[in-house]
């Protein structure tokens, strides 16, 4: 049973012998002060205090065992509340009635008092007072035990939440994996189909990279977030694929800030946003495009800029556009993973591109 | 032995060249001609009215089904789409295309 408790019993223990002995130096302390020490009679005065502490440890655990048996809060039953009624009064009374054996027993064993013909009524007469203190002192061990049983419900509700959020994440990355791969994919096999008849070696090199990619992402990356230097790998190996498929309509560009590589970024959150330029910035314009990937440090706030020299779009549809899918599924995750802490801005004028602004915290906020 | 006089449409180059490829193989056909977004599509149709194009769905600017809106039906030559997409498979023959060419 006392394996059970939420704390070792040599502590509880210990918090008995402490309390007792600072009962005991409070009603030593004022004979100290006025130097009557030799008036003070510890047996009477001191050991009962001593006795009542040391001897709660050992009824803790049954305390313990009603606390988590019977419940008394909202929504209990009336009879777990009758039960921890009924045990408030059982275990001070039992702890009265052992304390009081144990204090004349000692007394007795030590030839400093035997129990005399009156004595039984001096007992009957005190009950009352200190069968209230016990239940008094009942209780707080009581609420003590509820508390920490609170805190341990909270603690253990709050671990699931986080479980949970953490799935939902994985679930909707796997979501978000499963979405890029099908056009990606098109696109990508196609590309590689055409260079099939023309160029058969760069069929082979455009293969190649895309097992890359897909290897990378699809098959060994189930984190939720990776390095910036990893994301950018990805973001590197789709480009290439891409300008295969675009030659000259598409040129790309990285302007990365030394010293930040190592901050962490959720997986494919670069990925999508340069798939998002490709997809209306470069396929839907002839002329040639430039897509910049660009990230710098701001304090401890990482900023990544994705921006294209595509046909852009003007004031009304910006608020279209910000509502598309993918971004709005990029605003969604950084939402609940920086819990407000990171955000995304769009801008876009027409004739001069579209432009989104990623600013992220060090550590997500999961 | 009549030719077959033919426009490829596609703005990407690899799937321009991919039908080429494939063209080639046939001997009636004879390329005339080859657009890189639906604009040129227009030009090079009514500059060269050709028998058959092979004509991309989505392409900047104006797509595949935008171009034959602006082609009179009488002028219209038999369209074979090229694009990836199953979804514009029925409104290709809601247009009266003779086929659809699926990539890759």
């Amino acid at each position: 049973m006392f394996k059970r408790l939420p704390v070792p019993f040599i502590f509880i223990l210990a918090a008995g012998f402490v309390l007792g002995s600072l009962m005991v130096l409070e009603t030593v302390i004022p004979y100290l002060y006025w130097g009557e020490l030799e008036e003070f009679v510890w047996h009477r005065s001191a050991l009962p205090h001593f006795i009542n502490y040391m001897f709660w440890p050992f009824l803790v655990p049954w305390i313990y065992v009603v606390s988590s048996r019977y419940q008394i809060g909202k929504g209990a039953s009336m009879s777990d509340r009758l039960a921890t009624v009924f045990f408030s009064l059982l275990i001070p009374f039992a702890h009265e009635f052992f304390t009081t054996l144990i204090y004349f027993s000692l007394l007795a064993s030590l030839n400093i008092f035997y129990f005399q013909p009156d004595t039984w009524e001096l007992i009957q007469a005190a009950f009352p007072g200190v069968f209230i203190g016990r239940i008094v002192e009942f209780w707080i061990i009581y609420g003590l035990f509820a508390a920490f049983d609170y805190y341990k419900k909270y603690k253990d509700k709050q671990a699931e939440l986080g479980r949970i959020e953490a799935q939902l994440n994985r679930t909707k990355l796997e979501v978000l994996k499963m979405q890029l791969q099908p056009h990606f994919l098109f696109n990508a096999l196609n590309t590689i189909s055409s260079l099939m008849d023309i160029d058969v070696k760069k069929a082979q090199q455009v293969t190649a990279r895309l097992g890359d990619l897909l290897r990378g992402i699809l098959e060994h990356d189930s984190r939720v977030f990776v390095t910036l230097e990893e994301e950018l790998g990805y973001v590197r190996t789709y480009l290439e694929i891409e300008h295969v498929r675009f030659e000259d309509r598409l040129s790309y560009r990285f302007e990365i800030e030394e010293g930040i590589s190592g901050h962490q970024v959720p997986l494919l959150i670069v990925q999508t946003l340069v798939e998002n330029a490709i997809k209306h910035g470069v396929a839907m314009v002839s002329r040639p495009v430039t897509i910049l990937v660009k990230a710098f440090r701001e304090g401890s706030v990482l900023v990544v800029q994705v921006k294209d020299d595509g046909k852009g779009c003007d004031a009304e549809q910006v608020d279209v556009f910000s509502k598309g899918i993918v971004l709005q599924n990029t605003r969604g995750r950084l939402k609940e993973q920086y819990k407000g802490q990171a955000s995304m801005k769009v801008d876009c004028q027409p004739g001069k591109g579209f432009e989104v602004i990623l600013r992220i915290p060090k550590q997500p906020l999961l | 032995m009549r030719t077959i006089k033919t426009i490829v449409v596609d703005d990407e180059v690899l799937g321009r060249s991919r039908v080429k490829k494939l063209l080639e193989e046939i001997d009636p056909v004879q390329l005339i001609g080859e657009g890189r977004n639906g604009d040129e599509a227009i030009e090079l149709i009514i500059a060269y009215r050709p028998d058959l194009v092979f004509l991309d769905v989505e392409m900047p600017d104006r797509n595949g089904f935008q171009v034959l809106e602006r082609i009179p039906e009488s002028e219209r030559p038999f369209i074979i789409f090229v694009t990836a997409h199953d979804r514009f498979a029925l409104k290709a023959f809601d247009v009266q295309a003779v086929d659809f060419l699926h990539k890759p």
